[in-house]
């Protein structure tokens, strides 16, 4: 397998939904060169041919940011079984999963996903669900581990401060009252 | 009319009128006796002993009377027996003796008929005087001891009196007594349950203030959690999200040892 390739994906996918996606993009576009192109180089043509059979512009743009180098060295009878070992490879790379309270749009998981690889290292892979109890912040699944840094967890180290901030507005009841 | 009766008397049987005459006497003794009871029954001592004199008297007289049947019997029977030999003449004889021993008797039962009834008049004159003086101590007697009963019995009464109104008076003393320790205790008991009911009051308060604070933050936690995750913007979420990614971070959670 040729790592180039594994760290050229990783550096453009940053979660495994996606690099399970693009690798399906990356097959299908094989398949359209091999055996219906029938090229065996990937060209700018090859490409072009490959958008007009009504591809989404996305799947495009992602192979034409891949480098050239990329695809030397995949054949027709090779080019499967070096996706699958990519795949594999993707597995084995740590992840971080990130419960969030509601889904952020494409430029604020990119934010979050640019923090992880600068903070964690180039090669973690991002995933990110939601769950609306968590309200607020998020919940950290770290070398299978579950850390809560949602509403309970803000709510729970600023207790008192919660409890005095409610007393100041709902004055407590006396507890001896006329007795 | 004494004739015709001696007549009559000497048409009877011999045996027969000896047994009439035994007849009348016991029933005279039996009469004085049950008189001398009945006496006795209604008087003093002092009757019993004139009854008793009376008793011995026909006794006596009883005695005498049965001497003089078996006499008289006996006599008969010789006579019965003489002339069951020779019947006209004996009994010619027999009757003129039979006539002779029944004027006899007659005569002998009369004197003593005669002599009872004058002993027993003068022992009913003796007894009724007796009798009277005896009813007349009794009757003093009596209302003697009934006067002594009056007094005592007023003296008696007049204690008792007394001691019902000492009694009265400790009755109401004791009942006073109880009545404030009655009260006492009740208003003890009063005060423990009105303590008790106070405590459990406060208590319960407590425990419901408490649990009602609880709610209340468990309410605005359940609020803030809701308003936080519909009023903060995207990007707010996204800063909230890396603050939260470097906390961790800040706490070792994504050291290498991990």
């Amino acid at each position: 397998m040729n790592d180039t390739r594994l760290t050229t994906l990783v550096e453009h996918t940053y979660s495994r939904a996606d690099f399970a996606y693009r690798i399906g993009v990356l097959k299908e576009f094989l398949s359209f060169m091999f055996f219906t192109a029938h090229e065996s180089h990937v060209t700018k043509e090859v490409v072009d041919a490959f958008e007009k059979e009504k591809h989404p512009v996305e799947d495009v743009a992602f192979l034409r940011s891949l480098p050239g180098t990329f695809f030397e060295g995949l054949t027709q009878e090779s080019f499967n079984e070096e996706l699958t070992h990519l795949s594999e490879a993707a597995q084995k790379l740590p992840t971080l999963s990130l419960t969030i309270p509601i889904m952020l749009d494409d430029e604020n998981r990119a934010a979050v996903w640019a923090w992880v690889r600068k903070e964690l290292g180039h090669d973690v892979m991002l995933d990110i669900s939601s769950d609306t109890d968590v309200s607020v912040g998020c919940q950290i699944v770290w070398h299978d581990q579950l850390h809560d840094f949602g509403f309970d967890h803000y709510l729970a180290v600023n207790r008192e401060k919660v409890e005095e901030s409610i007393a100041r507005v709902v004055p407590r009841a006396p507890l001896f009252g006329h007795l | 009319m004494i004739t015709s009766s001696i007549a009559t008397i000497l048409s009877v049987p011999l045996g027969l009128l000896l047994f009439l005459v035994f007849i009348a006497l016991a029933v005279l003794a039996g009469v004085v006796i049950q008189f001398g009871a009945r006496l006795r029954y209604l008087a003093s001592p002092v009757y019993d002993r004139i009854v008793k004199e009376a008793e011995e008297k026909a006794k006596e007289i009883m005695l005498d009377a049965q001497r003089e049947a078996r006499t008289v019997k006996e006599h008969a029977a010789a006579e019965a027996e003489k002339a069951f030999a020779d019947r006209s003449k004996v009994d010619e004889e027999m009757r003129k003796e039979q006539s002779k021993h029944i004027e006899m008797l007659t005569a002998h039962a009369q004197e003593l008929l005669n002599k009872q009834t004058v002993t027993i008049s003068q022992l009913s004159e003796t007894m009724a005087s007796d009798f009277s003086q005896q009813a007349r101590a009794a009757g003093k007697a009596l209302e003697d001891e009934t006067a002594e009963m009056k007094k005592t019995i007023a003296a008696e009464t007049d204690h008792m009196k007394e001691t019902f109104a000492k009694m009265a008076v400790k009755v109401d003393e004791d009942y006073h007594e109880l009545v404030a320790q009655t009260r006492k205790k009740m208003e003890e008991e009063l005060d423990n349950e009105v303590n008790s009911a106070r405590e459990a009051v406060k208590a319960y308060r407590i425990e419901r203030i408490s649990l009602l604070n609880k709610e209340i933050v468990g309410l605005v936690e359940d609020t803030a959690r809701l308003a936080l995750r519909r009023s903060l913007s995207l990007d707010q979420h996204r800063d909230i999200i890396i603050a939260a990614l470097e906390e961790a971070k800040q706490q070792g959670l994504f050291s290498k040892n991990v």
